[in-house]
């Protein structure tokens, strides 16, 4: 209570004021809870981008070992669903082209997603600024929001997009599809999507998070509710 | 620590806001020095600049011109998250629309300063329980702003305002949204902690139920301190009129 200004301007340089990470979270999973429907359309974009990630990197693998076999039934397989074996290795660009639109239109809906969500919040977060808020603690709070989002969204996208790459190898070429399936590289294109699903929400989630924190506290309060 | 310690001093300040094309002088020179303790009611029509000087001493708005100091640090000059802390730490604010984050329980709006301030969540709910108790909420600790009425949320923020043991409290409007009953009791709560606790309280109001328990009403007009009345003639006035 009695410190002088010296003292005090002391305290105030070491001593921050943040939100532990745990009442961020609970904040973050309540600001997704209470704007559910649109929650629900942002993540359905992160699952679907993600899926045709994993799908479009495994399968393409998945051919490429396929096409190194030297059995002549496999590569008959390969033929019949129109695979050309001495062309997958330089992959697809049309498949490329796709999944980069894929995760463009991923990356921008989030973008608009998170904007609505910290324009419906001004006065929240203008509130927690009074209170004494740091700007890095409502930047936090967007970016787990959306961290939230790209966690899940990429787990589900992952495991769809596997799903799928298994079922449509099992109608393009039986069994093989099971027993030629490179398990690294299936390993490795699953953790790829789950980096590039949370970046893409970090990515989508900057922009917003950051205009968030720029607000005056005073401008956030002025609006009208 | 004297009792005439100074917490807020406003020196010459002149704030222009560019509204289009042309220049709005929100405030053309004002000067306040408010005592450690005191509560001090700025009262003004609408348009006055009654709220720009309020935001002013809080440190959410800069002065084009003059300096506002707060507890000895020139508001407009901290850096931002410096005076973040020193909002979290010394101001607690009470607004017209009570502000609570709607998906806590008052319990964890109550909290949140607290947490703010780096306690640990056991402690600074321990602390916000007390508080919620002391302004007869004890009952509604796990109630949404939601599932209160507009008096109860407001002593939610009252409560919310004393959680950090501030210096100064700022309220904008405490009363505004609320019926004369309400209002009342909100204005009791208000005088009571601050005077329990030797806080200073600074509100901008146009209820005049506020006067009778200020040590000052200041009155704003067109962007200048029209006359200062210290309650001791104000309740003269006050006699005069009724």
């Amino acid at each position: 209570m009695s410190e002088t200004p010296e003292e005090l301007l002391a305290i105030l340089s070491s001593e921050s004021s943040h939100l532990p990470n745990k009442t961020l979270f609970q904040l973050a999973m309540a600001g997704l809870r209470v704007r559910i429907t649109r929650s629900l359309v942002t993540l359905i974009s992160v699952i679907l981008a993600i899926a045709y990630l994993t799908y479009s990197g495994v399968s393409s693998a998945l051919i490429r070992a396929l096409a190194g076999s030297d059995a002549e039934a496999v590569l008959t397989l390969l033929r019949q669903a129109n695979i050309n074996p001495d062309q997958v290795r330089l992959g697809n660009p049309v498949d490329r082209w796709l999944v980069v639109m894929a995760l463009l239109t991923c990356t921008v809906g989030i973008a608009n997603a998170m904007l609505m969500s910290v324009t419906e919040r001004f006065r929240e977060i203008g509130t927690m600024k009074c209170l004494g808020a740091e700007d890095s603690t409502v930047v936090k709070l967007f970016l787990i929001e959306s961290s939230l989002m790209g966690v899940v969204g990429s787990l589900v996208g992952i495991v769809t997009g596997l799903a799928l790459t298994f079922l449509i190898g099992l109608l393009q070429f039986g069994g093989y599809a099971f027993s030629y399936m490179p398990m690294a590289s299936m390993l490795v294109y699953s953790g790829l999507s789950f980096v590039a699903g949370i970046f893409l929400c970090l990515v989508g989630a900057g922009y917003p998070a950051l205009l968030a924190a720029r607000m005056r506290p005073v401008e956030a309060l002025r609006v009208e509710e | 620590m004297t009792e005439s310690e100074v917490v807020v001093e406003v020196q010459d300040v002149h704030r222009e806001f560019r509204i289009g094309g042309e220049i709005v002088r929100a405030l053309q020179g004002i000067s306040l020095k408010i005592q450690r303790g005191e509560y001090v009611s700025i009262m003004g029509p609408s348009g006055s600049g009654k709220t720009t000087l309020f935001n002013m001493i809080g440190g959410l708005d800069s002065p084009t011109r003059g300096t506002v100091t707060l507890l000895g640090h020139a508001m407009g000059k901290l850096p931002s998250h410096i005076a973040a802390r020193l909002r979290c730490r010394k101001v607690g604010y009470i607004f017209q629309s009570y502000n609570l984050i709607p998906v806590l329980t008052a319990l964890d709006n109550v909290a949140l300063p607290a947490l703010l301030l780096g306690l640990p969540q056991n402690e600074a709910r321990d602390r916000a329980a007390v508080q919620l108790g002391q302004v007869g909420l004890g009952e509604r600790l796990h109630h949404r702003p939601d599932e209160l009425s507009g008096g109860q949320q407001q002593r939610v923020a009252i409560a919310r305002a004393f959680v950090n043991d501030p210096s100064i409290i700022l309220a904008d409007e405490p009363t505004g949204n609320l019926d004369l009953h309400t209002g009342e009791e909100i204005i009791e709560n208000l005088s009571r902690l601050s005077h329990e606790r030797h806080v200073t309280v600074i509100s901008a109001t146009h209820d005049h139920k506020m006067l009778s328990v200020s040590d000052r009403v200041v009155t704003v007009v067109g962007g200048r301190i029209e006359k200062i009345v210290r309650r001791e003639d104000l309740k003269i006035q006050v006699g005069s009129i009724t």
